[in-house]
C-alpha cells in the first residue's frame, strides 16, 4: 500500500509543470466568460491579456520543470507516467515550441475568442508532455486526445469562413477516425499483457501465454502504428494535411506541421520502437511478423516520395509546406526502421529525435518567416507572393532562405547534420534494405531541394509582379524568434553535439 | 592549429560580412573592398605556398597523403556503446596537389572582382559578398582532409553560385542556376551515400578503425588490399565498384564528363563574367580534384574496375563531341564552355592512365585549363562589355580595332590549344603519354581532339579579329581597347601561362611526391606493357619536353 501511495504521489510531483498548465487553461475559459468584449477596445484588452496570460503561464510552467525537485524514484511497472529521458528530452521542447506557437497565434487572433484559443493551445502543450511521459496505454490515450480535442476547437476559431470550416471537419473526423484505430490496438495490446502498462506489456510479450494469437497482436501493431500515422501524416494517412493547411491560417498550420509530429513521434518511439517491436519477444511473434524494418522503410519511402513529388506541384504556400511535412515525416521514418536490436552502431532513435528538434526549429522558422510578411496588409498565400523580397526585404529573405536550405539538408545549416544521422543510422544497420532507404533519402533530397530552391528562386531572382508592398509586420516577439531560429540553425551546424549528446540518453 | 591556413580559408567569408554590411548604397566602396580582401587572400595563399615544404618522399613511402600546415579538431563526435566515439573533424591541411588549386584558386578570384567592376551594376554589395563566400568554399574544398568537411564545402560552393548565376546572369539565368544546382545537388547527394559507405565498410572490415580522415582511410585502405586474403580482395572489388559509381554520380556531373555535361554550356552561357571564370576556373575541377583526392585513393579496386573503362571511355567521347559543338558555335561564350568539355577530358583521361605521368599530367592539366580557359572567359566577358554581343558573325576585324584585346585572345587560345612553350601543351602532352602507356587506343582517337581544338580556337580568332569587319560592328564606330584594370585581370593569368610552358619542371616537382605515392597503389594493380618503373624521372619528361632536356644536362 505504500508503495502504491509513494508512486502517486510521485506521478503527481512529476506532473506538476502539465497540471499547471492545465489548472491556467482552466482558469483562462472561466475568466474569459465574464471578461467583457463588446467594444473593439476591450476585445484589443482582452487580446492581449489572454497572450500575456499564456506567455506567463508557459515560463512558469517551463520554470517548474527546471526547478522542481527531480529524479523521484518510482517503479515503472506501477506508474502511469514516467518521467525519464525521452521525456527529458520532449518536455522541454514542448514548452519551448508552445511559447513559439503562441507567439504565432497572437499574429491573427479570434476578435472575440482570443482567451479560449490560448487556453486551447496550453492544453495541447499539457498533452504534448503528457504524451512523452505515457507510460501506459490508457494514461498514453488520454493524453493523446488532450492534444486532439484542442486542435479541433483551435482549428474552428481560427478560421470561420467555409474554407476553414471544411478544413475543421476533415481535420476532426479522419483525427476521430485514427484514434479509434489506436483504441483499437491498445485494448488488444491490454488483452496481450494483461495490464495497461508498458512494462508488463513489454513483459508479457516476451513470455508466450497462448492467450493472444500472434496474429491478432500483428493487427494491433498496424493497428497503432496507423492511428499514429494519421498525426505523423504518413502516406496514406496524410491525404487530410493539404486541405487542412491550406484551409486554415499561417499560425495554425505551423502548428500542425510540428505539434502532432511530435506526439506521434514520442508515441511511435515510447510505445511501437522500444515495446512491440524488439526482438526479445516472444519468438512466435518474432517469427511470424511482417519484417517490421521492412515494413517501416516501405513506409517511410512511399511517404518521403509522395510528399516531395506532389509538393512540386504546389503553387498554394501553405499546401506545399503541408506535403513538405509529409516528406518530413517519411526522412524520419527512416530512422525509426532502424530497430533498437540491430546491429546499428548509431542510434535510429537519436537520429529521429535529432532531426525532430531541427525540423520544428526550421517549420518554425519558415512559418514565422512568412507570418513577418504582409502583402498590402493581407497574409502571404501563394508562392507568387514572395516574388522579389530579396530586394525589398533582403534580411527576411535571406533568414527564409536559410530555412529553406536547412529543409532541403544544405550545409552550413543544421538540416545538414539531421539528413546525414539518418543516412548513417541506416547506412550502418549493414542490411541491403537499410541501404536502399537511405539511397531513396538521397534522391528524395534531391527532389526536395527543387521545390524550396523554386521559393528561393522566386524570392531572389524574380522582380516584384505588381505594386505590391511589403511591410515587415512589426512584432517584437515574433521577429527576435524568427532571428533566434535562423542563428540556432547556423549554429546547430557548427556545433551539433551539444545537442546530440543531450539526446544521447533518450535514443 | 595552423592559423595561416584557417586566415586564408575564411579571411574572404569575412570579408563578405563587411561588403554585406555595407550596402549596395556606395558600390565603389564596396569594389575596392572586395579587391581588398581577395588580395589579401591571394597574398595569404601565395605566403602558403611559399612556407609549404615539398614533401619528402620517405615520408610517402608510409603514408599516402601527408598534409602539411595541418589544423585538426573535433566537429561532430558520436559515443558509441563499448567504443571509442567516432568523430568528424575540422581537418585542414595542404599538400603537394592542393598546393597549386589554392593559389589558382585565390588568382582566378581577384580577376574575377576586377572584370565586374563595371559589368556588375546592379546589387552590387550582395554580388561580391557571394562572390567571397564563393572563394571560402572553393579553398576549402582543396584544404579539406575530412570526408564530411571536404563534403560541405563542396556542396556549399553551390549556393553562392547559384545566386551569382540567377541574379546576375543573362536572360535565361533562372533556368539555368536551377538546373545547374538541382543537377549538381543530385550527384552530391549520390556521392555522399558512396563516401559513407565507404567509411563503413572500411570499419566493417576492420574494426578498430572508425575514422572520417582521408589520409588515414587511404592508409587503412591500402593496408586492407595488402591482406591475402582473397575473400576480403573479392568482397572489396565488388563493393568498391558500387562505391566508385557512386562517387562518379557526383564527380562526373562536376567535371563535367559526357553525357552529364547539359548543364554546363546553359551555366557558362547565362552566368555574369566572373561567374564563369570561377566555374570554369575552379569548380570544375573541384570533380577531378574529387576524382583525385578519393576515388583514386581510397577506391583503387573500383578504379581500376570500373573507373577506367567508364571515365576514359567518356572522357574520349567528351573530347571528341565537346569538340565538335563547340565547331559549330556562333556565340564565343558557348564556343569556350564547349571547349572546356573538351578539354577536361584529357584532364581525366590523363588523371585515369594511373601511372605517373598521366596524374601529373592530368593534375597540371586542372591547372591549365583554370588559367587558359579562365583567361579566355575574361575576354569574351570584355568583348561583351564594349559590343554587347558575343556572337562571331557580328564581329570581324576587331585585330585593327582593339590591339591589345586580340593579342591577348590569341594568346588564351594558343595556350588552350596546346602550343608547344605554354602551359596547355605541357599538360596534355603528359596526360596522353601516361594514357599511351596502359591504353594506346584512347589516346590515338583522344589526339584527334587537339586537331579540332586548334580548328575552332583558329576559327574563332579568323572569324572575331581578322577579315572585315561586320555591318554591326561599323555602326558600333569606336571600340576602346582593353584599360589598365582589365588588363591587371589578364596579365598574372597570362604570365603564368607562359612559365608553367616554359618552365614546368617546378611545378611537377611540387606535385612529384604525391603523384608518385598514388602511382605507386596502381604499380602492381595494372598490366601496363611498357612500364618500367612506377614513377616519371626527368628522363621522361626530357624526352617529351626539349627545354627540360637542358636542365636535366645541367
Amino acid at each position: 500500500m505504500n508503495g502504491l501511495a509513494a508512486n502517486m504521489m510521485g506521478t503527481a510531483r512529476l506532473l506538476v509543470p502539465e497540471f499547471i498548465l492545465i489548472f491556467a487553461a482552466s482558469l483562462l475559459v472561466l475568466w474569459a466568460c465574464f471578461a467583457s468584449a463588446v467594444s473593439p477596445e476591450a476585445r484589443q484588452k482582452l487580446r492581449t491579456k489572454s497572450v500575456l496570460f499564456g506567455a506567463i503561464t508557459l515560463i512558469v510552467a517551463g520554470a517548474t520543470y527546471f526547478l522542481a525537485p527531480g529524479n523521484v524514484t518510482l517503479d515503472p511497472a506501477r506508474v502511469a507516467f514516467l518521467n525519464d529521458a525521452l521525456a527529458q528530452v520532449l518536455r522541454p521542447a514542448g514548452f519551448i515550441v508552445g511559447l513559439v506557437l503562441l507567439i504565432f497565434l497572437a499574429e491573427q487572433l479570434h476578435p472575440r475568442y482570443a482567451a479560449e484559443q490560448v487556453a486551447c493551445l496550453l492544453l495541447l502543450v499539457a498533452g504534448m508532455n503528457l504524451v512523452a511521459t505515457a507510460n501506459d496505454s490508457i494514461a498514453l490515450f488520454v493524453s493523446l486526445e488532450l492534444v486532439s480535442i484542442p486542435t479541433y476547437i483551435l482549428l474552428y476559431l481560427s478560421r470561420t469562413d467555409s474554407a476553414g470550416l471544411e478544413a475543421t471537419a476533415k481535420y476532426f473526423l479522419l483525427s476521430i477516425f485514427s484514434s479509434a484505430f489506436v483504441l483499437y490496438g491498445l485494448s488488444i495490446f491490454m488483452g496481450a499483457a494483461g495490464s495497461t502498462n508498458f512494462v508488463w506489456l513489454k513483459q508479457s510479450l516476451a513470455e508466450p501465454t497462448g492467450m493472444v494469437s500472434v496474429g491478432l497482436l500483428q493487427i494491433a501493431v498496424a493497428m497503432v502504428i496507423a492511428g499514429l500515422g494519421f498525426r505523423i501524416t504518413a502516406v496514406p494517412f496524410h491525404f487530410y494535411a493539404p486541405d487542412v493547411f491550406q484551409g486554415t491560417t499561417t499560425p495554425m498550420a505551423g502548428l500542425l506541421a510540428v505539434l502532432p509530429k511530435f506526439v506521434g513521434f514520442a508515441a511511435l518511439l515510447r510505445l511501437v520502437w522500444s515495446i512491440v517491436l524488439t526482438k526479445d519477444l516472444n519468438p512466435a511473434f518474432a517469427a511470424l511478423t511482417v519484417p517490421a524494418p521492412e515494413a517501416l522503410a516501405i513506409l517511410a519511402i512511399v511517404t518521403m516520395t509522395v510528399g516531395n513529388v506532389l509538393a512540386l506541384l504546389q503553387n498554394d504556400l501553405r499546401r506545399l509546406l503541408a506535403y513538405s511535412s509529409v516528406a518530413h515525416a517519411g526522412y524520419m521514418l527512416v530512422g525509426l526502421a532502424v530497430l533498437p536490436d540491430t546491429s546499428a552502431e548509431f542510434s535510429g532513435a537519436q537520429a529521429v529525435l535529432f532531426y525532430l528538434l531541427i525540423y520544428a526549429m526550421m517549420t518554425l522558422g519558415v512559418f514565422g518567416t512568412l507570418l513577418l510578411l504582409k502583402k498590402n496588409g493581407k497574409p502571404i498565400e501563394t508562392v507568387h507572393d514572395i516574388d522579389g523580397i530579396g530586394s525589398t526585404s533582403p534580411l527576411l529573405a535571406l533568414v527564409l532562405a536559410i530555412f529553406l536550405f536547412s529543409l532541403t539538408g544544405l550545409p552550413p545549416t543544421g538540416g545538414f547534420w539531421g539528413k546525414f544521422n539518418l543516412f548513417l543510422a541506416a547506412w550502418s544497420t549493414g542490411s541491403s534494405t537499410m541501404r536502399f532507404l537511405a539511397f531513396g533519402l538521397a534522391i528524395n533530397a534531391a527532389i526536395a531541394g527543387w521545390y524550396y530552391l523554386r521559393l528561393v528562386r522566386r524570392a531572389y531572382l524574380h522582380p516584384q509582379t505588381e505594386a505590391v508592398t511589403f511591410e515587415a509586420n512589426r512584432s517584437p516577439a515574433l521577429t527576435a524568434v524568427v532571428a533566434l531560429g535562423a542563428l540556432l540553425i547556423l549554429g546547430l551546424f557548427f556545433f551539433p553535439n551539444p545537442l546530440w549528446q543531450l539526446l544521447a540518453q533518450a535514443g | 592549429m595552423n592559423l595561416l591556413l584557417i586566415v586564408m580559408i575564411f579571411l574572404p567569408a569575412l570579408g563578405a560580412i563587411l561588403v554585406a554590411l555595407e550596402g549596395s548604397n556606395r558600390p565603389e566602396t564596396v569594389r575596392k573592398l572586395a579587391l581588398f580582401v581577395t588580395l589579401a587572400t591571394l597574398v595569404l595563399a601565395v605566403i602558403v605556398a611559399t612556407k609549404y615544404e615539398t614533401t619528402s618522399p620517405e615520408v610517402l613511402a608510409d603514408e599516402i597523403m601527408s598534409p602539411q600546415m595541418v589544423t585538426r579538431t573535433t566537429w561532430f563526435e558520436f559515443e558509441r556503446a563499448g567504443a571509442d566515439p567516432v568523430k568528424i573533424e575540422a581537418y585542414l591541411g595542404i599538400d603537394g596537389i592542393s598546393i597549386m588549386l589554392v593559389v589558382l584558386t585565390a588568382l582566378l578570384t581577384v580577376s574575377a572582382v576586377l572584370v565586374s567592376w563595371t559589368a556588375i551594376n546592379v546589387r552590387v554589395a550582395e554580388f561580391f559578398a557571394w562572390m567571397l563566400i564563393l572563394e571560402t568554399g572553393m579553398l576549402g574544398v582543396f584544404c579539406a582532409f575530412d570526408l564530411i568537411l571536404f563534403y560541405v564545402f563542396f556542396e556549399f560552393t553551390l549556393i553562392p553560385l547559384f545566386f551569382i548565376i540567377g541574379i546576375w546572369g543573362d536572360t535565361q539565368r533562372e533556368y539555368a542556376a536551377g538546373k545547374f544546382f538541382i543537377y549538381t545537388l543530385t550527384g552530391s547527394l549520390i556521392s555522399l551515400l558512396g563516401l559513407l559507405a565507404v567509411v563503413l565498410t572500411v570499419h566493417a572490415v576492420n574494426p578498430a578503425v572508425f575514422t572520417f580522415s582521408i589520409p588515414e582511410l587511404a592508409q587503412e585502405m591500402h593496408r586492407q588490399l595488402a591482406s591475402a586474403d582473397p575473400e576480403l580482395l573479392a568482397f572489396w572489388k565488388s563493393a568498391q565498384f558500387w562505391m566508385f559509381l557512386a562517387l562518379f554520380a557526383g564527380f562526373a556531373i562536376k567535371v563535367p564528363l559526357f553525357p552529364f555535361h547539359t548543364w554546363l554550356p546553359l551555366a557558362h552561357v547565362e552566368a555574369p563574367t566572373a561567374g564563369s571564370v570561377l566555374l570554369a576556373g575552379v569548380l570544375l575541377k573541384l570533380g577531378s580534384y574529387g576524382f583525385l583526392r578519393l576515388a583514386m585513393p581510397l577506391l583503387p579496386l573500383g578504379v581500376v574496375d570500373i573507373g577506367v573503362p567508364l571515365v576514359a571511355t567518356l572522357s574520349v567521347i567528351g573530347i571528341l563531341y565537346g569538340g565538335f559543338c563547340a565547331l559549330s558555335q556562333r556565340d564565343m561564350k558557348r564556343l569556350v564552355a564547349y571547349s572546356s568539355v573538351s578539354h577536361l577530358g584529357f584532364c581525366m583521361l590523363g588523371l585515369f592512365a594511373l601511372n605517373a605521368e598521366g596524374i601529373a599530367g592530368g593534375t597540371l592539366q586542372m591547372i591549365n585549363h583554370g588559367l587558359s580557359t579562365g583567361a579566355l572567359f575574361l575576354l569574351v566577358g570584355m568583348i561583351y562589355e564594349r559590343l554587347h554581343t558575343r556572337q562571331l558573325d557580328d564581329m570581324g576585324g576587331l585585330a585593327t580595332r582593339v590591339p591589345i584585346f586580340s593579342i591577348c585572345l590569341i594568346f588564351a587560345c594558343l595556350s588552350s590549344m596546346g602550343l608547344p612553350g605554354l602551359n596547355g601543351f605541357v599538360g596534355e602532352t603528359l596526360s596522353l603519354i601516361g594514357m599511351f602507356r596502359v591504353h594506346p587506343g584512347f589516346t590515338v582517337i583522344a589526339t584527334f581532339g587537339i586537331i579540332i581544338g586548334a580548328w575552332y580556337l583558329l576559327n574563332m580568332i579568323r572569324l572575331a579579329l581578322f577579315g572585315t569587319a561586320s555591318k554591326k560592328l561599323i555602326a558600333h564606330g569606336h571600340v576602346p581597347d582593353l584599360n589598365g584594370r582589365e588588363i591587371a585581370a589578364l596579365a598574372p593569368i597570362m604570365a603564368l601561362c607562359l612559365l608553367i610552358g616554359v618552365f614546368p619542371q617546378p611545378f611537377l616537382d611540387v606535385m612529384k611526391p604525391e603523384v608518385d605515392a598514388l602511382a605507386t597503389i596502381y604499380a602492381d594493380k595494372l598490366s601496363d606493357p611498357l612500364a618500367v618503373e612506377a614513377t616519371p624521372t626527368n628522363e621522361h619528361l626530357a624526352a617529351v619536353l626539349p627545354i627540360n632536356s637542358r636542365e636535366a644536362a645541367r
